[in-house]
């Protein structure tokens, strides 16, 4: 039998296995991760023994480990929903305002994305330092909101410019003020660019390392900053078992998100 | 929109602004002031001191010509490794095999920075994965942590996706049926793709390239977590400088350099970027 | 449904930055009647749509409905129902959420809200649709929804923006003889705007042909198709034939040097004519052994359908074309000799050249 050729793929099969190897690097972390949580060592992956779930249980007993995890989880609540609050207003001024500074306005609140954490971090440290309000919970909170609005931004500006300005004229041509016209037809279809907007700025929140390394103090640690130097101190799984709950975090928002969304529509939006 | 409704709505816009702008003028002033040894409390006069001694220090030449290296190295290892997924991702023929390089691409880059630095550790370390492996082969073990190998590895992990999903919504806007059009003009694959689909990318290799530069000059937890000191690029110089001594006079007036030379940087790249644009279109 | 109100505009004007979008045009539209604005994009029919519902602000005139200004009215408050061009549907609302979303908005009863949309569903035949999403319509569907939602609300006067431009053409068909059937039997103020000169013929009781900004003719739907007021205008609305012509020592009409019975020249103009004749409208005979009259040669044939169309040429080089309705299956053939009868009631004669 005549071996058939398929003419017709786009990509030539090596091409093909260059980027799946591309692929499998960008993801190897992944798994020696879990693999070493439960490991009995860092560096001994499963090696002998059974798996263990001692790391786990070491994470979740650490005082440090829960407290810096409670500060994480609470700061990036806190930046979500404040980011959301900014966010909303600043898109729709920026996608359907009239005023001449709007363009300006968001390359503004855009620097965070641009200029380095080092030096944000650095910049904050200055300002709380020179203030006197020194660094801490509050200090870290606002700099994250700082640093997630821009995130936020995008896929919220993205989704609100997607949509047919008609439909609000529609809703006032029926009978809706502007405002309710907004709350009725447009706000429902900015769901998916909140939902994006929301999870970059949580994700933001909860990783931001250089930042965050700024405005720690030996009170106040989120949890990238406590696993670091945890790691410098230790180095036993205990952090590896966090990275896997951050994982399983990370593959259950990609998953939602797939489910709600389509991770299609999430990349066009962001 | 009416102008005063729109104020309201540019009011939390502007308070954030305000406040960038109040921390930066205040990072600026502390530049300019020295520190007591050791406190938390800086004092006048205003100089310039600061300044004149790191760009008489070639410890802060090296970490600038470092961390110009090394994010130059990243961004060329990302678009020769980063072109081929962006391409298999916008031409794969089953959805199937998109979801899941998608899926896969954004649960890597969802699970946090820390997560894969330690990875890479456990990977490359001294006594990691590869070079256990090379012992048990009876092989001499590599030092792949504590050196630019191991920083540009991680980074470029951490780079990649980023730069593999602004490639591929810049590559699928290109229509395929370009591309079918060439071959039935009789050009071969490899020709179709050096006359047709190359010139087309131009622009959005551009804009992933000066995306995974810009993130590569910033880069301060890889440099930092498995440079073990000995790979010093900007971000972790600046770093040491409050960690080791808490002189943050003199790590703001590194951070006020760090950030001169990034606009000027990024001004010339993204100008190189509209140049490249606008030949394609 | 409710009282439609007769509409009037005066002197309206609208300019954005240095282009003119509006120039002093003046309108009125009696109670139920319907009226066609007819242009290419850019004439200003939109912007005079838009000023009407309240989503423009006029620089100068004024917009009465009902004898009562619109323009200190919010456009949520005029009570202009308008179909928007593609629809302009929520797509996160069903059809009949959709349809009730203005009596939601003027708190009508939810019991009567909801005897009212399936009224209005029905009026439109698509009641069996009402808890569908409109991504899951078809077009003429979605057309139906959109026209649903603007009558249900009992406007003073309906607003129309290309109203099917985004049909194909079977569906287009069938919804011009639906809508106007629905404007007869609600007897509705309408305006609607318009690039299709055929769809503002068959939709409306009165078309203004509109070209930068300013009413170039305004007339019944047969009058705009039959007596072009400008080249403009029968070059818009698709006059097949403008004929050359000049004017005899009589004032009489002469195209390719033979007179037209009956057709006179305007008087005190120039001496170069144009006339303007539907294709539909001139008559074609074969030429008999002594032939008189207006003599010419088919050149081209081609099978229109209900209809064939010949091009004729007549003595220098002009081309007539012909729509000849069809008497049985005979085609006369290329080379043939024919005789074309131009009738002086069916012609528009127009000054200057094309």
């Amino acid at each position: 039998m005549r071996r058939r050729i398929d003419h017709a793929r786009a990509v030539s099969p090596l091409a093909a296995a260059a980027g799946l190897a591309t692929l499998a690097f960008v993801v190897i972390p992944l798994p020696f991760i879990v693999l070493s949580a439960i490991s009995h060592g860092s560096y001994r992956l499963l090696g002998k023994g059974s798996p263990t779930l001692e790391w786990f249980r070491n994470f979740v007993t650490n005082d440090r480990f829960m407290a810096a995890l409670g500060n994480s989880v609470s700061i990036a609540l806190i930046t979500t929903a404040v980011t959301l609050l900014i966010g909303l207003p600043t898109a729709v001024v920026v996608t359907r305002g009239t005023f001449p500074g709007r363009r300006l306005l968001l390359s503004l609140v855009s620097l965070p994305l641009l200029i380095p954490g080092v030096i944000v971090g650095t910049a904050a440290l200055g300002f709380v330092a020179q203030t006197g309000i020194g660094p801490g919970y509050w200090p870290i909170t606002v700099a994250m909101v700082c640093a997630a609005l821009p995130l936020a931004l995008r896929p919220i500006i993205a989704n609100l410019s997607g949509l047919d300005q008609d439909q609000e004229k529609a809703a006032r041509n029926l009978g809706a003020s502007p405002l309710r016209g907004f709350c009725l037809v447009t706000l429902p279809q900015l769901a998916p660019g909140l939902l994006a907007g929301g999870i970059f700025a949580f994700i933001e929140a909860m990783d931001n390392f250089s930042i965050a390394a700024f405005l720690t103090d030996i009170n106040t640690t989120t949890l990238p900053i406590e696993a670091y130097s945890y790691i410098r101190d230790i180095d036993d799984p205990t952090v590896a078992a966090m990275a896997t709950l951050l994982i399983v975090m990370s593959v259950l928002i990609v998953m939602v998100l797939d489910r709600l969304l389509g991770l299609d529509k999430f990349l066009d939006l962001s | 929109m009416r102008r005063p409704t729109g104020l309201l709505l540019a009011f939390p816009a502007i308070l954030v602004v305000i406040l960038l702008a109040a921390v930066f003028a205040s990072v600026v002033s502390v530049s300019l002031l020295q520190a007591d040894p050791g406190g938390a409390v800086f004092h006048g006069p205003a100089s310039l001191r600061n300044y004149t001694r790191l760009l008489g220090s070639a410890d802060a030449w090296r970490s600038v010509s470092n961390t110009l290296r090394l994010s130059g190295i990243v961004t060329l290892i990302c678009l020769v490794c980063g072109f081929p997924l962006a391409r298999l991702l916008a031409r794969a023929s089953s959805a199937r095999t998109r979801r899941m390089i998608l899926f896969c691409l954004m649960a890597t880059f969802f699970s946090g920075g820390v997560t894969r630095a330690y990875a890479w550790l456990i990977i490359l370390g001294n006594r990691g994965l590869i070079n256990q492996s090379l012992q048990a082969l009876g092989l001499p073990s590599v030092a792949l942590i504590n050196n630019e190998t191991g920083v540009v590895t991680a980074m470029l992990n951490f780079v990649l996706p980023f730069f593999v999903l602004t490639l591929f919504s810049a590559l699928r806007t290109i229509p395929d049926t370009l591309e079918s059009a060439a071959r039935n003009l009789g050009a071969s694959r490899a020709r179709t793709f050096l006359h047709v689909t190359l010139p087309l990318s131009l622009p959005g290799v551009a804009a992933s390239c000066f995306l995974c530069f810009a993130l590569s000059l910033g880069a301060f937890l890889f440099p930092e977590m498995l440079g073990g000191g000995r790979v010093q690029v900007l971000a972790t110089a600046i770093y040491d400088r409050i960690q080791t001594t808490y002189d943050v006079p003199s790590a703001a007036a590194l951070a006020m350099l760090f950030l001169l030379l990034i606009l000027c940087l990024l001004a010339v790249l993204g100008a190189a970027r509209q140049v490249v644009t606008r030949r394609a279109t | 449904m409710g009282a439609s109100c007769p509409l009037e505009i005066e002197g309206l004007s609208k300019r954005y930055g240095q282009h003119q979008a509006v120039d002093g045009v003046a309108l009125s539209v009696a109670e139920g009647e319907t009226l066609a604005l007819l242009g290419p994009s850019g004439c200003g029919k939109t912007t005079v749509l838009q000023s009407i519902a309240g989503f423009v602000t006029p620089d100068a005139g004024d917009i009465r409905l009902g004898g009562e200004s619109l323009l200190p009215i919010p456009p949520e408050g005029r009570g202009t129902a308008m179909l928007f061009q593609h629809y302009a549907l929520f797509p996160h609302m069903s059809v009949g959420g959709n349809v009730g979303f203005g009596l939601r908005m003027a708190r009508v009863p939810k019991a009567e809200a909801r005897r009212r949309v399936e009224e209005a569903l029905r009026l439109v035949r698509i009641e069996a649709l009402a808890s569908r999403r409109p991504a899951q319509l078809s077009g003429g569907q979605r057309q139906r929804v959109a026209l649903a939602r603007a009558l249900v609300i009992e406007p003073r006067l309906l607003l129309l923006d290309e109203p099917l431009g985004a049909l194909d053409q079977n569906l287009r068909e069938e919804m011009q003889t639906e809508l106007r059937k629905l404007q007869r039997r609600l007897g509705l103020t309408t305006v609607m705007v318009t690039h299709d000169q055929h769809e503002a013929i068959v939709l409306s009781d009165k078309i203004a042909v509109m070209r930068n900004g300013r009413i170039e003719q305004a007339g019944t739907p047969l009058e705009i198709h039959d007596h072009p007021g400008s080249h403009y205008v029968a070059t818009f609305t698709g006059v097949e034939n403008l004929l050359p012509a000049t004017r005899s020592s009589t004032d009489i009409v002469e195209i390719a040097g033979t007179p037209i019975a009956g057709l006179h020249a305007p008087q005190g103009t120039t001496d170069a004519l144009t006339v303007a004749i539907r294709a539909s409208a001139v008559g074609m005979r074969a030429a008999g052994a002594k032939p008189s009259g207006l003599l010419g040669t088919i050149v081209f044939t081609q099978v229109l359908g209900a209809a064939i169309r010949y091009e004729v040429a007549l003595p220098g080089a002009l081309l007539v074309r012909v729509d000849e309705a069809r008497r049985g299956t005979a085609i006369w053939e290329p080379g043939t000799a024919v005789v074309l009868d131009l009738p002086a009631d069916r012609c528009t004669v127009l000054t200057g050249n094309a």
